[in-house]
């Protein structure tokens, strides 16, 4: 089932919504065991809406399925089943010859920033093949380009003729965030962008993302583990635990008044920088392992609010309130919230 | 013994590269004082981890100390031998590092591993050496011990290697452990209870625990005291809440700042985004 915030029958298929930029609907995806590991459940019935010039944040654990997510909404990643469209068109229907063509208009930026450059390019010619691979800018247009974007990204044009290695990761992030720029794109999927950066310098990029979100009407999806960037970033946030969509809603929210135990017990494991705010007194139990998906709840290894009824079957999403909904049998009762983990 | 349980004076790091010697070092100073948590946070380039490295006599190719003094317990241990040196490793100090897939070996078992530091410090039998390993593996919070001690290093997730890794430190008794990082790249619920079992740790067992982290949320959680390291200087250290609460330097300000990413949510698009 999707996001029931956001899926209004009258609309009929997601995408017919000429506000939403990005809809994903009971998306499933796991990939088949292999010698001894069993299958890997990323996504399963999925479903979220992010409208045009907005950040839809995914935060969860490793193996929580949200890079998983991100691969599909780029059609990186075949889907199993399911209905993912952007900016109108069907990402899940279209064969791989239209998503090249449509690949200039959504563009990723991923965690690793030395990783995801060719050492052998600097930053000018870096910055210069996605618009001699995707348009027909040459000479004086595409040099005057690649300035613009350099500019955007608000990197000197003295770094132009440097190479990744010659450059501070901040930095090479802004190389980039401008090669994701260059063709123009109108939604951006951010995995984890500043996970490897300095405190001071995923600061700097958070404020860069914001400005360029503003300045050319982005739509984003950022995908993270630290709840300061998604709640710096991000108006709305859903939380993922072993492929499930377990919590979504507008992040402010979510992040004061979780639904879900799990959300509350993330939130609760933030530890701030500020010696007076204590951390939750409780400590989640076990790990997440993808090995043992129960029947019911997935999340019911780890709840310290468990029921017998938790094991029955996976609970859907439910609104808890208008725009924020939870994955949880105490939702429809109410008391989630009020005797959450953190009073255990 | 009265003193600090580590204290490095003065300490003055180079690395020779092919053409230039680079300073990484200039004149650090720390104090970890008995049974408490002291913290060394820094950014990448800060020096934080050399520190670390110096104090084991573990320094990169190239590395040299110029000067300064470090001191285990009143005893200096610059100028110490590589035997000296290893006998110290693992013994009077137990070290944890950030990755801890690549602290432990991929061939041979978590029994294998703990037993050969038994065996290169301790005079235990077979009987002995098992005995002490699941003893170990129980202290950190590891309850199926024989199985764990079976395993190897990729059967264990993140958090159950790092428990691993932990209780191999431990095994000699040593009254400093050292973790340089030691929940970067673990899940945030993960990095609590590693960081739960550190603290209850140096309680029980009255360890001195030096840990190196570019998180300042650990500190402020977790420590007593801290340095706050800058390009191989210690630009302000202290009593925890004092650096934090009121810090006198503009670098200890600044890192602060951005680390609660405060300033940004003014920028954030406003509303729900319906």
């Amino acid at each position: 089932m999707s996001d029931p915030t956001h899926s209004d029958a009258s609309q009929g298929a997601a995408g017919l919504d000429s506000a939403v930029a990005i809809a994903v609907e009971g998306l499933n995806k796991t990939f088949p065991s292999r010698r001894g590991v069993p299958d890997v459940v990323a996504a399963e019935d999925v479903g979220f809406t992010v409208p045009y010039g907005r950040t839809l944040g995914i935060v969860g654990e490793s193996g929580s399925g949200k890079s998983t997510v991100a691969r599909c909404i780029l059609g990186l990643t075949p889907v199993d089943s399911g209905r993912i469209e952007v900016l109108g068109r069907s990402i899940t229907d279209a064969g791989a010859k239209a998503l090249r063509s449509w690949r200039s208009e959504m563009q990723i930026v991923f965690q690793e920033p030395y990783e995801s450059l060719d050492p052998r390019y600097h930053v000018w010619e870096a910055v210069a093949e996605p618009l001699l691979l995707h348009t027909d800018l040459r000479g004086a247009d595409l040099a005057r380009r690649v300035h613009e974007l350099l500019e955007q990204v608000a990197l000197s044009p003295d770094l132009a003729g440097r190479y990744p290695h010659e450059l501070s990761g901040g930095q090479q992030q802004r190389v980039n965030i401008a090669r994701a720029l260059a063709t123009s794109p109108r939604v951006l999927i951010l995995d984890e962008p500043t996970a490897s950066l300095d405190v001071s310098v995923q600061e700097g990029v958070l404020r860069l993302l914001l400005r360029l979100q503003r300045e050319l009407n982005l739509t984003y999806v950022l995908i993270s583990h630290d709840l300061k960037a998604i709640r710096a970033v991000c108006e709305r946030v859903a939380v993922m635990y072993l492929g499930r969509l377990v919590e979504i809603g507008p992040t402010d929210e979510v992040l004061s008044d979780p639904k879900h135990p799990y959300t509350e017990l993330l939130i609760g494991a933030e530890l701030s920088v500020d010696p007076d705010t204590a951390p939750a007194a409780s400590v989640v139990r076990g790990e997440v392992s993808s090995a043992e998906r129960p029947a019911g709840c997935v999340f019911t290894a780890r709840c310290p609010l468990v029921t017998s009824a938790c094991h029955e079957a996976q609970p859907a999403l439910v609104e808890a309130r208008p725009d924020h909904a939870a994955a949880c049998i105490l939702v429809r009762s109410g008391s989630a919230a009020s005797q959450g983990p953190g009073a255990d | 013994m009265t003193g600090p349980a580590l204290q490095v004076r003065d300490l003055s790091v180079e690395i020779a590269g092919r053409d230039v010697v680079t300073p990484v070092l200039d004149g650090v100073g720390l104090e970890l004082r008995r049974g408490r948590m002291h913290g060394l946070v820094g950014e990448t380039g800060s020096g934080k981890s050399m520190t670390a490295r110096s104090v084991i006599g573990l320094l990169p190719p190239g590395g040299r100390v110029t000067a300064g003094s470090v001191q285990l317990g009143g005893r200096e241990l610059l100028g110490l031998g590589a035997d000296e040196l290893r006998e110290l490793r693992g013994a009077a100090i137990g070290m944890v590092f950030q990755n801890p897939r690549t602290a432990l070996y991929p061939l041979i078992t978590i029994e294998t591993q703990m037993a050969n530091v038994l065996k290169a410090h301790l005079g235990l039998d077979r009987r002995g050496r098992a005995a002490r390993i699941r003893e170990r593996l129980r202290l950190v919070g590891i309850d199926d011990v024989d199985r764990i001690a079976r395993s190897y290093p990729h059967e264990l997730s993140g958090g159950l290697a790092q428990r691993a890794v932990i209780a191999t430190a431990l095994l000699c008794d040593p009254e400093v452990l050292i973790a340089d990082e030691p929940t970067t790249g673990l899940d945030a619920t993960i990095q609590r209870q590693i960081l739960e079992l550190i603290a209850f740790l140096q309680s029980e067992l009255s360890l001195s625990v030096l840990i190196i982290t570019h998180d300042l949320g650990i500190i402020a959680q977790y420590c007593d005291t801290v340095s706050v390291m800058h390009d191989g200087r210690v630009v302000e250290d202290g009593d925890m809440r004092r650096v934090l609460l009121s810090p006198q330097h503009d670098y200890t300000r600044r890192l602060i700042a951005a680390s609660a990413l405060r300033g940004l949510r003014e920028e954030r698009p406003q509303g729900a985004g319906r």
